[in-house]
């Protein structure tokens, strides 16, 4: 099957070096354990379904939000993203990380 | 997220899809606010001061992008907005790859109120063909298939995940809000034929047709695939528009063709030989009594230093490469260099039309221009647009 590609010509821009790799990793680490969860929620929610004579994975496919649900699930994802991301918003307090270096050194 | 695409080309969306464009929309939306304001705030608290201290000035959108490069909060926006970008392209490629055998059926068209003429001739300029601009793999001229127009479903699909809502139903915020200007601006001027420049699927030339009914609307590009879906996009909406295959800056057309020549978030796509070459086409192609109108990002001369580092963004990393040079000149010089007089010149910031409604849009209108941080930003608190241009006497 042809394909749209998916990679741009030319080098990708890099913003961090080593700093900030760790929290930009935890971010995905904590976006994947939650998108991961919740498809595993729902797998599970439509197997126990089918077994109750209920195969709702077509009303699913087919199921239209209301403007309220689709306002419910914006909020949601918003919160999820703010939560998600809180540690881009602030700058690693250098000081304290030398501070901690230090006293690991020391115990050690 | 339901998608507004509402015409016979729009491709069919699964829960995955929905989800996962609503999703980066929202990214975006906290990318572009959340993240943003985090960053000013960071910039004017902390980073100015500190550069200060060091001897070194934060008066330019250079000295403040220095300043800024190396702080954390810097970086986070810069690689999340980079990455927001990227996954745009990736959701939509997805449902789009789905239907590739099967979109270019579905654009062929039997009886057409428009017209679409496509000549093969027209070789792409280097600025389209040599750069994936926005990021966007394959940017938007590749032909996948003959007859195809999976770019222009790209591009459709793009701009709504993009947009998250800000350019309006059927994406066509700009043009409403730059036609309904010269309508109500300029009563006794009626148009009767109209030129749309670099108009890619035509999303902004519609409302031209839809504004001054009476009038003639042709549209032009250089890529044939979006050219393709546009014309279809179109005749689905039932908007009759005639696109032409053709290079602004060197157009067919005879002198003293249109009475309007417009265009969106076009110029900045240019390196500034092509926009000088297009301005005296565009002149060229005007009737006397005609108005040259284009939608534009604001000049750098009009906007805080800071706002101008913010807008500059993307020349930096947003594959971009002729937005900064262009926001440096003198519009107004622009113009007159191209053949314009220079008491002709017109300049002004909107409101978006579709969101405020005809009254307090009239209203805004009146008043005086406004050059804040939400021109031509994408903010759902009051977005404006910013269209400058000449009459040809």
């Amino acid at each position: 099957m042809r394909r749209i590609p998916r990679k741009r010509r030319g080098e990708r821009n890099r913003f961090f070096q080593a700093e900030g790799v760790d929290e930009i990793l935890s971010c995905m680490l904590r976006l994947m354990s939650e998108v991961s969860a919740l498809k595993d929620r729902l797998y599970i929610a439509e197997k126990v379904l089918e077994q109750q004579g209920l195969n709702v994975s077509s009303a699913i496919e087919t199921y239209q939000l209301s403007d309220l649900e689709e306002a419910e699930l914006g909020a949601t994802r918003q919160r999820m993203i703010e939560t998600v991301l809180a540690q881009l918003d602030t700058a690693p307090d250098v000081e304290d990380l030398r501070d901690e270096n230090s006293t690991s050194g020391e115990a050690a | 997220m339901q998608s507004t695409i509402n015409h016979d080309l729009a491709v069919s969306l699964n829960q995955e899809d929905r989800a996962k464009r609503a999703f980066v929309s929202s990214l975006r939306i906290h990318v572009l606010q959340h993240m943003s304001d985090n960053m000013k705030n960071r910039y004017e608290d902390h980073v100015a001061s500190e550069a200060r201290k060091t001897g070194n000035a934060c008066e330019t959108p250079e000295q403040i992008h220095k300043a800024l490069k190396s702080d954390f909060v810097f970086k986070a926006y810069s690689s999340a907005r980079t990455c927001a970008q990227e996954m745009v392209f990736d959701v939509v490629s997805e449902s789009v790859d789905r239907e590739l055998e099967t979109l270019a059926d579905k654009a062929a068209i039997k009886e057409s109120i428009g017209s679409l003429t496509l000549d093969s001739s027209v070789s792409l300029p280097k600025n389209v063909s040599e750069i994936d601009v926005h990021l966007a793999p394959g940017s938007y001229f590749k032909e996948y298939a003959k007859g195809d127009v999976a770019t222009g479903a790209v591009y459709d699909n793009a701009i709504e995940v993009f947009a998250f809502g800000q350019f309006g139903r059927d994406m066509n915020d700009i043009g409403m809000t730059l036609s309904n200007y010269i309508r109500l601006k300029y009563p006794e001027f009626k148009p009767t034929k109209i030129l749309d420049a670099g108009c890619t699927i035509g999303h902004n030339t519609l409302p031209w047709a839809q504004t001054f009914p009476e009038a003639v609307v042709t549209a032009i590009d250089v890529a044939a695939p979006v050219l393709r879906y546009g014309h279809a996009r179109a005749e689905s909406m039932g908007v009759p528009i005639h696109f032409q295959q053709m290079n602004a800056t060197q157009m067919s057309f005879e002198d003293n063709s249109f009475d309007v020549v417009f265009s969106s978030m076009f110029l900045h796509e240019l390196p500034l030989k092509d926009i000088r070459a297009y301005l005296k086409e565009a002149f060229r192609v005007l009737k006397p009594g005609g108005l040259l109108w284009q939608m534009e990002l604001p000049p750098m001369n009009q906007m805080p230093a800071y706002d101008n580092f913010y807008l500059n963004w993307d020349t930096y990393y947003n594959n971009e490469p002729f937005y900064g040079t262009f926001r440096k000149q003198d519009y107004r010089e622009l113009l007159t260099d191209a053949g314009f007089a220079d008491d002709q010149f017109i300049e002004a910031t909107m409101p978006r039309y579709t969101f405020v409604g005809e009254e307090a849009y009239k209203e805004a209108i009146e008043g005086d221009n406004t050059f804040d941080s939400k021109t031509v930003r994408m903010d759902p608190n009051g977005t404006r647009w910013y269209g400058f241009g000449a009459w040809k006497k």
